[in-house]
């Protein structure tokens, strides 16, 4: 299966507050290096870094950012000290113009040599930062198109045989191999190629999340990782059939889109332990501040609610009529679920809201978290996991020292990495030149 | 505390392969590692080593190349942040000088990418601010008018410093009981509502080891050094006479002065190129075998560029015609290397050097000085320049890699070092600290009770 690990330096939620948590540590380059070091050796396919530009709820700082570092420059220092895992990186369309983008990934493909994926997101928040307003999720969607098919082809604007290092006769590369862009788009106009050459995969891999309509149709049509918060196997086996039906009737290979559902499991020696370690997660986690931002998931009032019983299913609106665009907007069904088919109380509720966003938690040794991996990967609902540590260091080496050891005894592991790229990590080809005569077209 | 040092500052220019453009096609030029990671991590290496204050990184989204585009490596082909980013990861002391376009990227962006280098190298990054003369082409944008540029530069600095003094130094208190990781009352979103720039909020670190980068600055008009004068901690400039030079240094230094700056805050920096061999004779002989890879119609057309004039048909053994040339100061500064015309026009006017010298001189050392003569003659003309206060030090440009980089580092800093003119080792941790520049304080916002964990 593939694996990748996402990168939070000091866990999920509130767990910065264990005595263990290297909270002091922030923002150099060591804390984020070793966890990195860590993940190659555990023989992840690559680290993934968020940049979501928003408070995590509470009081102004009363939490550091879960995204707090940038992820190119980040990237960029990794690169330098690593030599096989994956680095992929989240950059948004809405707030940085698609020449530096791209310039930005093609740099870190060279650096890293062929290991950088990037994850594409439209945003929901952060627009104050720019001064602008967001567009509607349709749009952002897309005038996202509109930004990749611009990083596309500047990303193939050189042949991969331009460079021919011609000392004798003064030719760097051949000019009739390189094709600088005239991309007219409605919403972007770029002209020029890059100054460094085709990077080693050709182009980063291309990886998405959103769960929205128009974002399954983006990454049907788009990307090559999906990542996707899915609680619930059979609705994840679905998610992953029409995700795969429809990049087929986009004429892509299926088997080019490998969905990997976020995965946050708190995985000890025995199952007692795991499950005392996450009632002291719970313990860590402020019920009012939690409160907040379940009422802002749930897109509803819980005020006056009995933290220790269900919610009563009429305060809460129907799936169908959440709204999408707000913050996990695209993962309301899964805390519907939660509350109205799980029945599980406010307080539990809080708890895992702050730390799971959604996400699949389990909770207990590393065998029974294999077995669900395993379940789940063998019954075609995923390809994979994205996996976050709920806790940094305890959870972290857990899953490095305990869990992906167990997967590897499973033969569903990789305990060698074949390849040197990301694409080679997994099993993606390097995409190739497009035909001459279309380049410079807009879609 | 903005003390001018009794050595120099010395930055190296960053040129995978060589200033001299056209010396990538030596034998042993590293051509073939572009644009992978160990080239730049090496010359960093190198350069710290050598005991540099800073490497530096242009950035520059234009190339002529004689209309001949792949006929030689774009010499800023490599990205300055991802860049700067893998040196700081594989170095420990050397400051990290990054060349970041104020038209090119929305400050909240700048102000937190150098916040995060700033982070990753443990206080040793710096920022030259650049307005952009070209390259708007790959952005759909229009450049803003020349007369607007330093007011747009002034305002875009305004919003990203208030972008890293929004969190106050004593933010973060880590304090785990409490479950309070910083103190609000100590992080100031910002509202910035400029003619040019809108910003909100803060960045999601908190105030970077050196506070603000290093601000780097590199104008030669009236209003660049003015503004320079007003914000710079480093300046370079292109400077091929020392009588100009010490005019310059003395103008700038008063001006800054008069902005009510301490003017040893202010660091002026030549560029310059040396080629240098054990005796006079070996670095003409170098000279002579580095010019053969010139290619004379990209050197024409780039000189072109520089004179703001047509040179084609012309004789490149004869010298240039004065009267195809406009006078200085009727020269267009808002050309692409506008503010450089004056050397270029010297060395028509004033030297009657031939074009293909010329060609030679601006492939070496793109409107900077170059010194070619034993080490003790280029050391003997830096400390000339650094004592009669033409500069306090020098941006130094390897004509080629890599005998021209181990030259600088291995012959002519040591014979700096031997004089005393160039420092044995850090004496500090941050780019600031080497440089011996104050770190800017958090502004003094806070009149809140609390004193914190």
């Amino acid at each position: 299966m593939n694996l990748v690990m996402f990168l939070q330096m000091t866990g999920r939620g509130w767990s910065w507050r264990s005595p263990n948590s290297r909270i002091e540590d922030l923002w150099g380059l060591d804390l984020p290096l070793s966890l990195t070091l860590q993940a190659e050796r555990a023989r992840f396919d690559a680290i993934f870094l968020g940049s979501w530009l928003a408070w995590e709820g509470g009081a102004i700082g009363q939490q550091p950012f879960t995204a707090g570092y940038e992820p190119f420059t980040l990237l960029g220092a990794l690169a330098a000290r690593t030599t096989k895992i994956g680095l992929v990186a989240t950059a948004s369309t809405s707030f940085e113009y698609p020449f530096n983008v791209a310039r930005f990934l093609s740099s870190l493909d060279w650096l890293s040599r062929g290991r950088v994926g990037w994850n594409v997101v439209t945003s929901t928040g952060g627009g104050e930062h720019y001064g602008i307003e967001l567009p509607p999720n349709e749009e952002r969607y897309a005038r996202a198109q509109e930004y990749l098919d611009v990083a596309m082809a500047l990303w193939d604007a050189w042949d991969d045989d331009a460079v021919i290092n011609d000392r004798a006769n003064g030719v760097w590369a051949r000019a009739d191999r390189i094709h600088p862009i005239d991309y007219n788009g409605r919403y972007y106009q770029v002209q020029g190629q890059l100054f460094m050459h085709r990077s080693p995969q050709g182009r980063p891999v291309i990886v998405q999340a959103g769960q929205s309509p128009a974002g399954m149709d983006f990454a049907s049509r788009n990307a090559e990782v999906v990542f996707t918060a899915q609680s619930d196997l059979e609705s994840a086996k679905t998610f992953r059939q029409e995700l795969r039906e429809r990049a087929e009737s986009a004429g892509r290979d299926p088997d080019g889109l490998k969905v990997l559902p976020g995965l946050m499991p708190t995985v000890a020696e025995t199952a007692e332990d795991a499950r005392a370690f996450e009632q002291q997660l719970n313990r860590w986690t402020p019920l009012d501040v939690g409160l907040a931002r379940t009422e802002e998931t749930l897109q509803a009032d819980l005020s006056g609610l009995d933290p220790d019983q269900p919610i009563p299913p009429e305060r809460l609106k129907a799936p169908d009529a959440a709204s999408i665009e707000v913050s996990f907007g695209s993962r309301y069904r899964n805390f519907y679920d939660m509350a109205v088919h799980q029945k599980m109380t406010l307080r539990d509720i809080i708890a895992r809201t702050d730390r799971n966003i959604g996400h699949n938690a389990p909770v207990g040794t590393a065998i029974e978290v294999a077995d669900l991996m395993q379940e789940w990967y063998e019954a075609g609902a995923c390809d994979g996991w994205a996996i976050t540590a709920t806790a940094v260091p305890e959870a972290y080496d857990a899953i490095c020292d305990l869990l992906i050891p167990e997967l590897q005894r499973r033969g569903v592991a990789r305990t060698e990495y074949e390849g040197s790229t990301l694409r080679d990590h997994l099993g993606l080809q390097r995409p190739a030149l497009p035909m001459r005569s279309i380049t410079a077209a807009a879609r | 505390m903005g003390r001018r040092d009794d050595t120099m500052n010395l930055v190296m220019f960053y040129a995978p392969t060589g200033r001299m453009a056209s010396s990538w096609r030596s034998a042993t030029s590293p051509v073939e590692e572009l644009w992978g990671p160990e080239l730049p991590v090496r010359l960093a290496q190198q350069a710290e080593r050598a005991k540099f204050d800073a490497i530096f990184l242009a950035d520059v989204l234009y190339y002529n190349m004689g209309g001949r585009i792949g006929a030689q490596p774009f010499p800023t082909g490599y990205e300055p942040f991802t860049t700067m980013s893998a040196m700081a990861a594989r170095t420990r002391h050397i400051g990290l000088i990054g060349t970041a376009s104020t038209t090119f990227i929305h400050p909240f962006n700048m102000a937190r990418y150098l916040s995060s280098l700033d982070w990753l190298s443990g206080g040793r990054a710096g920022w030259n601010v650049v307005t952009s003369q070209a390259g708007e082409e790959h952005y759909g944008l229009e450049l803003p008018p020349n007369d607007q540029r330093y007011q747009r530069a002034e305002e875009y600095l305004q919003a990203t410093k208030a972008l890293w003094d929004a969190w106050d130094d004593d933010a973060v208190v880590n304090d785990r009981a409490r479950a309070t990781w910083a103190r609000a009352d100590r992080i100031h979103p910002v509202g910035f509502e400029g003619e040019y720039y809108r910003t909100a909020g803060q960045l999601f670190m908190h105030r970077s080891p050196q506070g603000w980068p290093v601000i780097v600055q590199a104008g030669q008009s009236p209003a660049g050094m003015d503004f320079a004068a007003r914000n710079a901690e480093i300046i370079f400039t292109a400077q091929t006479d020392i009588d100009v030079a010490q005019g310059f240094y003395a103008d700038l230094k008063e001006r800054a002065a008069a902005a009510g700056r301490d003017p040893d805050s202010i660091r002026i920096l030549p560029g310059m190129t040396p080629i240098v061999a054990d005796t006079a004779e070996a670095a003409r002989a170098l000279e002579d075998e580095l010019d053969q890879y010139i290619d004379l119609e990209i050197g024409r057309t780039d000189l072109s560029v520089a004179l703001q004039a047509d040179l084609s048909g012309l004789d490149p053994d004869e010298p240039i015609p004065a009267d195809l040339l406009v006078d200085p100061d009727a020269a267009r500064t808002d050309a692409f290397g506008g503010s450089r015309y004056r050397n270029f026009y010297n060395m028509v006017v004033r030297h009657k050097f031939t074009m293909r010298r010329i060609i030679a001189l601006n492939d070496r050392a793109l409107g900077h000085s170059s010194a070619t003569g034993a080490v003790e003659d280029v050391a003997d003309q830096m400390q000339e320049w650094f004592e009669g206060r033409a500069c306090d030090g020098f941006a130094i440009t390897p004509v080629t890699v890599p005998e021209g980089v181990a030259s600088v580092c291995d012959r002519l800093i040591p014979e700096l070092r031997r004089r005393g003119l160039a420092r044995r080792d850090y004496g500090g941790a941050t780019l600031r600290e080497n440089l011996n520049l104050h770190r800017p304080p958090s502004p003094g916002r806070v009149a809140v009770s609390s004193t914190g964990a």
